[in-house]
């Protein structure tokens, strides 16, 4: 059984469709990224995994369960979730640590994988380049330890050095589930299922 | 203490012609405030005098049911200008702001009017009407902002809320960050307020006493009061609208309702 499956999914925005019958499966240990033209509905295809955003039809399934009112809270206890836009969540790494109720020992070790200086987590997302928050946020992320992470644009703000970094970093849990949105051919290259909208 | 100096209608119309100082202001600054200005004053004479005429009738009948009718016209006034100036949606949140009102000012009514001041009948309509009044003006005042804030921060900044939410935090935890900025937003002001009150502020139930014929100390403990009532009251009010506002601000998936606003927001 696939660990997350959709079965003829469709959705239209502003009378815009964006995807109709789409249907496809990620298995466990999978780095699946949905690529596409800017506007294809890959954020929004994301985001309806998570329960975010409402399908117009067709289903959504983690294991044999359909994503629901029902399910929806034990779903997302299984999964972590990286949104674009990260510089809106806090002032500092530290902020964001204790809002998600982390210790800073469960992020270090990503955080120097990810070439970042530990203190990074205490300095103001104000006072980071881009690519510095991209990383720090990444760092809680997987910090969470969840079986499965949600990357919408993870590489948006990396270098090709910070990309590669990233991408040894989740090589090493491969019972990790990635589902990602992007539009950087080394991270398309990295997972292993390309979903084309 | 000597008894109020009354003053006629002809001297109150007399008083108006000093408003040409800052009339002729705005038109030599070319403000554009000249026509508002006008209306605005228009409108406060009219509805004051109508107030004049009917709680005069209401304060000669003295009757606790309407009193209590008053009170809760004045609540549904309050809650539906609320949800007008914060552009959110009656349908959705009319109910939980009423409730919110009404709880609010029972607590605080029965706490102050009852307990502290002890008056023999609570709704005796020379408290009971102005300070229930007092409380749900400054109330609807602030829910404004706090609402507003709230909401507003929901959508706009709803990435923080998502990503709390689905990193694993319960809805209400990923709430408190807004709910906390709401708060602040509507209540600090109120807080800076009371911190120079006396000093840069003189309030006006104090000085309306003490105009009135009543001692200094007896206003000044009568402000004491209002102002702790109307901090408590306004602070219970919001909490008690954001926490009834959840209730039916959210769809089944933990988003919040696009329709909460009554334009929606992009």
């Amino acid at each position: 059984m696939s660990l997350i499956s959709t079965s003829k999914l469709c959705k239209s925005y502003n009378g815009k469709v964006l995807f109709n019958n789409l249907s496809f499966s990620i298995e466990k240990g999978d780095k699946a990224v949905f690529v596409g033209d800017s506007g294809t509905g890959k954020t929004t295809l994301l985001r309806m995994l998570l329960g975010i955003v409402a399908a117009d039809c067709g289903s959504i399934s983690y294991g044999n369960q359909e994503l629901s009112r029902m399910s929806v809270d034990k779903i997302r206890k299984q999964v972590a979730y990286l949104p674009q836009g990260v510089d809106l969540f806090a002032n500092t790494g530290e902020e964001l640590l204790y809002l998600l109720g982390l210790d800073f020992s469960s992020v270090s070790q990503n955080m120097v994988r990810l070439l970042l200086s530990e203190s990074a987590i205490k300095q103001q997302f104000a006072e980071l380049s881009g690519g510095e928050k991209q990383r720090l946020v990444t760092a809680i992320v997987l910090g969470l330890n969840r079986p499965i992470i949600f990357l919408d644009e993870p590489t948006s703000a990396l270098d090709a050095n910070a990309v590669n970094a990233l991408m040894s970093l989740i090589s090493d849990n491969p019972e990790l589930t990635v589902v990602s949105t992007s539009h950087n051919p080394l991270w398309v290259e990295f997972c292993n299922k390309k979903i084309t909208l | 203490m000597s008894h109020i100096q009354d003053i006629s209608v002809v001297n109150l119309l007399i008083s108006f012609s000093i408003l040409i100082i800052p009339l002729a202001g705005f038109w030599y600054f070319r403000v554009g405030l000249a026509k508002a200005t006008v209306i605005a004053l228009i409108r406060m004479v009219v509805q004051l005098s109508a107030v004049a005429v009917y709680l005069e009738f209401i304060f000669r009948l003295n009757n606790p049911f309407i009193n209590l009718a008053w009170v809760f016209l004045m609540i549904l006034v309050g809650v539906f200008t609320t949800l007008k100036r914060s552009n959110l949606s009656p349908r959705l949140l009319a109910f939980p702001l009423i409730i919110s009102g009404i709880t609010s000012l029972v607590v605080i009514d029965a706490f102050f009017l009852g307990f502290i001041i002890h008056l023999p009948y609570v709704f005796e309509s020379q408290y009971f009407i102005p300070i229930s009044g007092m409380i749900l003006g400054n109330a609807m005042n602030h829910n404004i902002v706090g609402l507003n804030a709230y909401f507003d921060g929901l959508v706009t900044n709803q990435n923080l809320y998502y990503f709390l939410l689905i990193n694993g935090k319960s809805k209400r935890a990923a709430l408190n960050p807004f709910i906390r900025q709401a708060m602040l937003k509507a209540l600090n002001p109120m807080v800076a307020n009371m911190s120079v009150m006396g000093l840069i502020s003189l309030p006006g139930m104090m000085t309306g006493q003490i105009l009135g014929g009543n001692s200094p100390s007896t206003a000044i403990r009568y402000q004491i009061m209002i102002m702790v009532a109307i901090f408590t009251g306004c602070s219970i009010n919001l909490m008690l609208s954001i926490i009834f506002g959840n209730k039916v601000a959210f769809d089944a998936m933990g988003g919040v309702k696009r329709n909460i606003f009554r334009k929606e927001k992009a």
